[in-house]
């Protein structure tokens, strides 16, 4: 596989606390040959090939022995790109660029967990969820579950969040490499038509095997995918088996720049001020972002529905009454149909037969009831992160989907 | 399952939170012996540092050209270039020339005829003639 | 031009006529280019004219259509009630015009805003679920009560179905029944013949007493035989009606 630049590593390698919480000393990034306080040699790990030999190692014995838990800012990179995104993004002074510079590596491209990014992608994946998911639930407390996860993939899926790194310019090296720009997303790139499965499917953490059966578009004919499916029953098997290891050895861009992007929201929590800073950076970046909710909706019986509705809130059973109707005889007849609960109308729908505008009227009433948006001036529950004292307002909370 | 969810992704909406700036990549270039490059390598030497350090979102790359005349090249999010030809221009013009390029959105040039250009639908709907009340019902 | 000199007809009209007239004339002209500008009238003053249009009647009265003192001196505005003349400094400033379109479900049915909401205001009262539903069935076109209870002139619109109330007549032995009859002979007794004999509806009976798997895989295999007798063009037709019926449930 090939591996990030030389020019990336120099200002990467530098001593840090490991995820898997030993504090990393500098003997284990560097050759044995050049360490003088060599550790146990339980612990090298093999980095030798990226260390050039004219290289002075009386530089890089500064922190032998002292592990920190931040990365220092010692090494400034050179890199213009790195530099010009950093302010695009407006990040402030105190991110530094050297984790900018490590959200751009991808696991696939280095699969040493201290030099990728996939620990600040984790982090931020799960910052990315609470933030979107209070907003969501905040905003419309009676989207049923399964609109629920689709706005969240709406806004944080790797479609989303990859459309999001596009457009913070940031671009992709062709592939991992000694001379690549560390302003460039490195990561392997997977063969066109390979099954892939995305990590954090929808920043819920949903099972695998709902994954797989979601990837057949609901109700559409798709013959193509169906055949593509059953022709490659081991290669999909070996995609979720690779999955279920954490272990994929390519990723498309659409993934590695998801995978940026919520590393970098990681490195707004760890670097730039913490919670408040990044519910600031999320809401300006991926929530402000256009997501049509009421077009997410796709029902199966919704008169039944409906009616199951009004007998679980106590209200008259919803009748269909036509309102206005013309050419009902002609070639193109349409028809105005509003479903009453009472005397109180829950919608309406036009439709060229009279059970299709009953339909869409039943659509549009549950549209009414599942759209519930309380009015402006409700909290988000994160307000109280930054201030736990500070004056709270609830939102409203609903008993559930309907159930018919 | 009585409802199901539909697979969207978001839209930008660049302003509307974070801006972002459209144009990330200026590149400069010279010659350093024809005499059209002139004001191209004065903005070089005394404009060029304070014009970076103003905005730090674009990358600056300056590069000869030789025996061609001086260039400014903006690449912009959307993947398209912007060229200008600044032969012959005076310092302040080249400046002129490479804020317009900062300030371009990289999208190709065409007319705008409707006044409102929105991914939001209109607050008053569509007109439907099955929906007017009062004097204004028609006869459909 | 003809619209212009008739001093009765209202302006809209006027400009609707003159629409009329000058239309045939720009299709007659047969020159390639693209006209990209049309004006209906001749001149600018006619076309000022033309458009000008009286203010819809919710405007009448506000500040938009009163007058301003600096052109009129200080005639008071003209109002519509002998109340509204007495205290005029105070002009409605929200003018609700409702648009003529189709309502949108953003607007939440003021059934479904929760009591906690502000903007809840207390839904008609023929709306809620007092007591159990009765075997009367409901009026399919019912008069509407006005705030005091009393019916009005005014009914709703005509139901599409003839409204039915459930009347829950069937009793343990009859359920038994339908399931003895049903094991007995599925053939004959279907669920059809069985909701007509009983009184009670197709989905009851299906609830009560489903048939066997072998009996549905059996029939599955009957209707995929007659499905591989579809021609080309009934296949698709059918294939495309189902389509269209899955994309009325999006609706979009």
């Amino acid at each position: 596989m090939k591996r990030v630049s030389q020019a990336t590593w120099d200002f990467l390698i530098v001593p840090r606390r490991c995820i898997c919480g030993n504090p990393l000393a500098l003997g284990d990034l560097l050759p044995s040959a050049f360490s003088s306080t060599a550790r146990p040699s339980s612990s090298s790990s093999t980095i030798r090939s990226l260390v050039r030999p004219s290289q002075k190692p009386k530089a890089r014995l500064l922190h032998t022995s002292t592990p920190l838990s931040v990365i220092p800012k010692a090494q400034p990179t050179q890199s213009a790109k790195l530099a010009a995104l950093h302010g695009r993004l407006e990040l402030p002074n105190k991110y530094p660029l050297t984790t900018l510079g490590r959200a751009l590596i991808d696991p696939t491209a280095e699969p040493q967990h201290h030099l990728n990014n996939n620990s600040l992608s984790t982090v931020g994946n799960v910052l990315l969820g609470y933030y979107a998911s209070e907003y969501l639930m905040v905003t419309y407390p009676r989207l049923p579950y399964a609109i629920l996860k689709a706005a969240m993939e709406g806004y944080i899926g790797h479609k989303a969040l990859a459309a999001v790194g596009t457009g913070w310019g940031v671009e992709a090296a062709f592939a991992p490499g000694t001379t690549v720009d560390p302003g460039l997303l490195q990561f392997n790139r997977l063969a066109p038509g390979t099954p892939w499965v995305p990590p954090y499917a929808g920043g819920l953490g949903f099972n695998p095997p709902m994954r797989q059966r979601k990837m057949m578009p609901p109700f559409e004919h798709n013959p193509s995918l169906e055949k593509q499916m059953a022709a490659e029953p081991e290669a999909m098997r070996r995609a979720w088996a690779a999955a279920a290891r954490g272990k994929q050895d390519a990723i498309p861009l659409e993934g590695a720049m998801a995978n940026f992007v919520r590393a970098t929201v990681g490195g707004v929590y760890l670097h730039a001020g913490g919670l408040l800073a990044t519910k600031e950076f999320v809401s300006a970046h991926i929530l402000s972002r256009k997501l049509d909710v009421d077009k997410l909706f796709q029902f199966e019986q919704p008169t039944r529905e409906l009616s199951r509705l009004c007998v679980r809130e106590g209200f008259q059973q919803p009748i269909a009454r036509l309102e206005k109707e013309t050419g009902r005889y002609s070639r193109h007849p349409v028809f105005i149909v509003g479903v009453y609960s009472g005397e109180e109308k829950l919608g309406e729908g036009q439709g060229g037969s009279l059970p299709e505008a009953k339909i869409k009227a039943a659509i549009s009433a549950l549209k009414g009831w599942y759209l519930y948006s309380p009015v402006t001036g409700v909290d988000l529950p994160s307000k109280t992160d930054a201030e736990p004292d500070a004056p709270f307002s609830p939102s409203f909370i609903d008993v559930g989907d309907v159930v018919s | 399952m009585v409802v199901r969810g539909l697979q969207a992704v978001s839209k930008a909406q660049n302003g509307i939170g974070a801006f972002i700036l459209q144009c990330k990549r200026l590149e400069f270039n010279f010659c350093d012996v024809g005499g059209s490059s002139r004001g191209m390598k004065g903005f070089l030497r005394t404009r060029l540092a304070t014009f970076a350090k103003e905005n730090p979102q674009i990358e600056i790359v300056v590069a000869p050209r030789p025996h061609k005349h001086p260039i400014i090249r903006g690449t912009y999010i959307n993947n398209r270039e912007k060229v200008v030809c600044v032969r012959n221009l005076e310092v302040l013009q080249v400046l002129q020339k490479a804020e317009l390029l900062r300030d371009a959105s990289g999208v190709k040039l065409k007319k705008i005829n409707k006044p409102v250009q929105s991914l939001n639908e209109s607050v008053r709907g569509i007109w439907s003639p099955y929906h007017a009340k009062g004097d204004d019902v028609y006869k459909v | 031009m003809a619209a212009a000199s008739s001093t009765t007809m209202t302006a809209l009209s006027s400009a609707l006529q003159s629409l009329t007239v000058t239309l045939p004339r720009t299709r007659r002209r047969t020159t390639t280019t693209i006209l990209t500008h049309i004006r209906h009238e001749s001149t600018t003053r006619r076309m000022t004219k033309a458009l000008r249009l009286h203010p819809h009647a919710s405007f009448i009265g506000t500040a938009s259509t009163i007058p301003s003192k600096s052109t009129h001196g200080d005639t008071p505005p003209p109002s519509r009630s002998p109340a509204a003349a007495t205290a005029t400094p105070t002009l409605p400033t929200i003018i609700y015009n409702p648009p003529s379109a189709a309502p949108t479900p953003a607007i939440t049915p003021r059934l479904f805003i929760p009591p906690t909401d502000p903007r809840h205001t207390p839904p008609s009262t023929t709306a809620i679920l007092k007591t159990a539903p009765t075997a009367t069935p409901p009026a399919a076109r019912p008069l509407i009560l006005d705030a005091a209870g009393n019916p009005t002139n005014r009914k709703l619109p005509p139901s599409l179905t003839r409204p039915y109330a459930k009347t829950y007549h069937l009793s343990e032995a009859d359920v038994k029944k339908i399931q003895r009859l049903r094991a007995s002979n599925p053939d004959v007794w279907t669920r059809r013949k069985l909701a007509a004999k009983f009184g009670c509806s197709e989905f009851f009976v299906g609830m009560v007493a489903p048939v066997t798997e072998e009996r549905k895989k059996a029939q599955w295999a009957k209707m995929e035989a007659v499905k591989g007798r579809w021609g080309k063009v009934r296949r698709f037709a059918r294939g495309e009606r189902t389509r269209r019926r899955e994309l009325w449930g999006k609706d979009l």
